[in-house]
């Protein structure tokens, strides 16, 4: 895990965000046990409490659940990987629609660079790879 | 008991150094003059010197153990280990007595054995002086108490003196004199104020040990205990006193 | 006001010395399980509010509440304080050290110290003088962490220590606290490396308390960090 602190986004809100970005790659799957409040505070020394406060919001979203005696894990419901991946990708699209449009650009000429834009860094990518 | 002990441990392990230094150098002098003597280049007479002189040193050495035993907290800012604790402040001060007296009684103990294997030909014409061995014991320990409540009087006195120094921000030191001035003065004065109280007591033979001519020809003195019961009670509230002050009213430096 | 489950509350605490003001009728009210950061910049009267509920300084004026119970013998037990100054006595060992401190404290779980030791990586054989700074610091935590203490008050834990050492402090608060029974109040001027270690804010400036809060409430309300509201508040 990595959180940056500097920033002013709610420590615990960087915790959730920074599950779902790893339930999103596959790092963590549907019925992962996931580290134990105490043992990730003190990984990424934070207040226990804070961590308590994230691991509660992460079970009212149902990313998470509590097995009495036995830790926590990422839910079995398989729905999950793909919602949150939705979810991600909604708020990262609407940041970008929001910039676009504050900026007076039309929905085409932008749709059209993005399609571009994919390609050409995918591209870019793969002869780095090489 | 168990936390008193500790705190006067650990009074005694902070004071080894300077107490191995000195029974060390007593010693040394005592073999020195022990030498010089037997070479024949000092006189006999030196071995009084032997002897007197740690006796000499050892109650301005006590007195300075009594101011420094406190002044050390403070300077090593572990007055803020000691403040903290949750321990009536009479156990903190009286462990630092305690350790005093031991450290008394150990010099003395160097002393005592330094002169038997060094000067024992002086112990034997001393002993012609004494009646007898239990008279020696007897009277040896009677002035052995009498030093140590004495001891102890001092001891109580520059506590208070610190303390109260500790507790004003400036002229520490002169605040400090005055109280031992005042307090001294009060002492001596209730001891006087209430000895018409005392009078009842019954008083308590006694040989001045110093008298050799006296000792010789076996005179007793009354001792009258009337007056000093004033002041051992005067002395008393001074160290209540000051284990309250020390407890509830010293600050540590802004 | 019941007051018994809050784990401290001051009341319109004052302090003077005789060449300044250090407090200027403070009130703060700590809830159990919570680990308060206490900042501001040096001669703010953190420390100064610290000694006062230990009891090393009296105040002239106000209330303090410790557990409900006003400062006395009985809350000092309850009380484990870390002073920023160096209050170990330097001839001792660092087992001298452990063991003088556990006479004096009912709380203290010696079964805990062997783990802090290695944690802080540190020789019970060495002695106090020959410690480094940063290594002094640890110590001076594990006489803390290995009580059971109600409330915990650390005073600059992390002022002039190496890195290695500050972080294994935070790890270590962060491992040992326990919310279900501790409170703890942690004052420094060096909010950087350690304000994700705070519930709770409190900003002291010349006496007065002039911002305080839960820290990830401050974050989103201000859109700021904790470290980067405490250079504009004292900028």
């Amino acid at each position: 895990m990595n959180i940056d602190f500097s920033t002013s986004i709610p420590i615990y809100l960087q915790i959730i965000e920074e599950f779902k970005r790893q339930i999103v790659t596959s790092a963590l799957k549907p019925g992962d046990k996931v580290p134990s409040q105490r043992d990730l505070a003190a990984q990424i020394k934070v207040n226990a409490n804070t961590v308590q406060r994230a691991y509660r919001e992460m079970e009212i979203l149902g990313l998470v659940e509590t097995l009495r005696g036995q830790g926590t894990f990422i839910c079995q419901n398989q729905g999950i990987v793909e919602e949150t991946r939705k979810e991600m990708l909604t708020n990262l699209v609407d940041d970008f629609v929001r910039a676009v449009r504050a900026l007076g650009l039309s929905q085409e000429a932008t749709l059209d660079v993005v399609k571009n834009r994919f390609s050409e860094l995918e591209s870019k990518e793969e002869v780095n790879d090489k | 008991m168990k936390r008193f002990l500790r705190l006067l441990r650990k009074d005694l392990q902070a004071s080894l150094l300077p107490m191995g230094f000195l029974s060390g150098i007593t010693i040394i002098l005592m073999f020195l003059i022990r030498f010089k003597i037997s070479t024949g280049s000092w006189p006999v007479e030196a071995s009084l010197a032997a002897v007197a002189i740690p006796l000499v040193f050892l109650p301005l050495w006590l007195l300075w153990q009594s101011f420094q035993t406190l002044r050390s907290e403070w300077r090593e800012d572990t007055v803020y280990t000691l403040l903290v604790l949750p321990v009536p402040g009479w156990k903190v001060m009286l462990a630092k007595l305690s350790a005093i007296w031991v450290e008394y009684t150990g010099l003395l103990a160097v002393t005592v054995i330094g002169t038997l294997l060094f000067f024992a030909p002086l112990v034997q014409e001393a002993m012609q002086v004494v009646p007898s061995v239990a008279w020696l014991v007897r009277n040896g320990l009677l002035l052995y108490l009498v030093s140590l409540a004495t001891l102890a009087s001092v001891v109580i006195f520059v506590q208070l003196a610190f303390i109260v120094g500790k507790m004003v921000g400036r002229l520490q030191g002169l605040v400090a004199i005055w109280t031992l001035i005042l307090s001294g003065w009060l002492v001596d004065k209730l001891g006087v104020l209430l000895e018409p109280l005392f009078r009842w007591l019954p008083t308590l033979p006694v040989h001045r040990l110093f008298r050799l001519e006296e000792l010789r020809q076996g005179i007793v003195v009354e001792w009258n205990l009337a007056p000093e019961i004033g002041t051992w009670l005067g002395i008393l509230a001074m160290l209540v006193l000051t284990s309250y002050l020390f407890e509830h009213y010293v600050e540590v430096n802004g | 006001m019941n007051t018994t489950n809050h784990a401290l509350v001051v009341r319109d605490l004052k302090k003077k010395y005789p060449k300044v003001e250090a407090l200027k009728g403070v009130d703060l009210t700590l809830p159990q399980g919570e680990i308060w950061g206490l900042l501001g910049p040096n001669g703010s009267g953190k420390s100064t509010l610290l000694k006062c509920i230990i009891g090393l300084v009296n105040p002239d004026g106000g209330e303090i509440e410790i557990l409900g119970s006003a400062p006395s013998r009985q809350t000092k037990a309850q009380i484990a304080f870390v002073p920023e100054v160096e209050n170990l006595y330097r001839w001792m060992t660092i087992r001298q050290a452990i063991d003088f401190t556990a006479t004096f404290y009912d709380d203290w779980d010696e079964a805990r110290v062997p783990g802090l030791l290695q944690f802080m990586g540190l020789d019970a054989t060495k002695k106090v003088s020959s410690l480094s700074k940063g290594m002094r610091a640890r110590l001076k935590l594990i006489l803390a962490l290995a009580r059971k203490a109600p409330l915990i008050l650390l005073d600059e834990p992390f002022s002039g220590i190496d890195p290695a050492s500050r972080d294994r402090i935070v790890e270590g608060i962060v491992r040992q606290f326990k919310s279900e029974e501790q409170t703890m109040v942690i004052s420094t001027h060096a909010v950087g490396d350690t304000e994700q270690l705070f519930d709770a804010v409190v900003f002291l400036d010349e006496g007065t308390i002039n911002l305080q809060g839960n820290a990830e409430d401050l974050r989103r309300q201000y859109g700021k960090s904790i470290n980067d509201l405490f250079k504009e508040v004292f900028a």
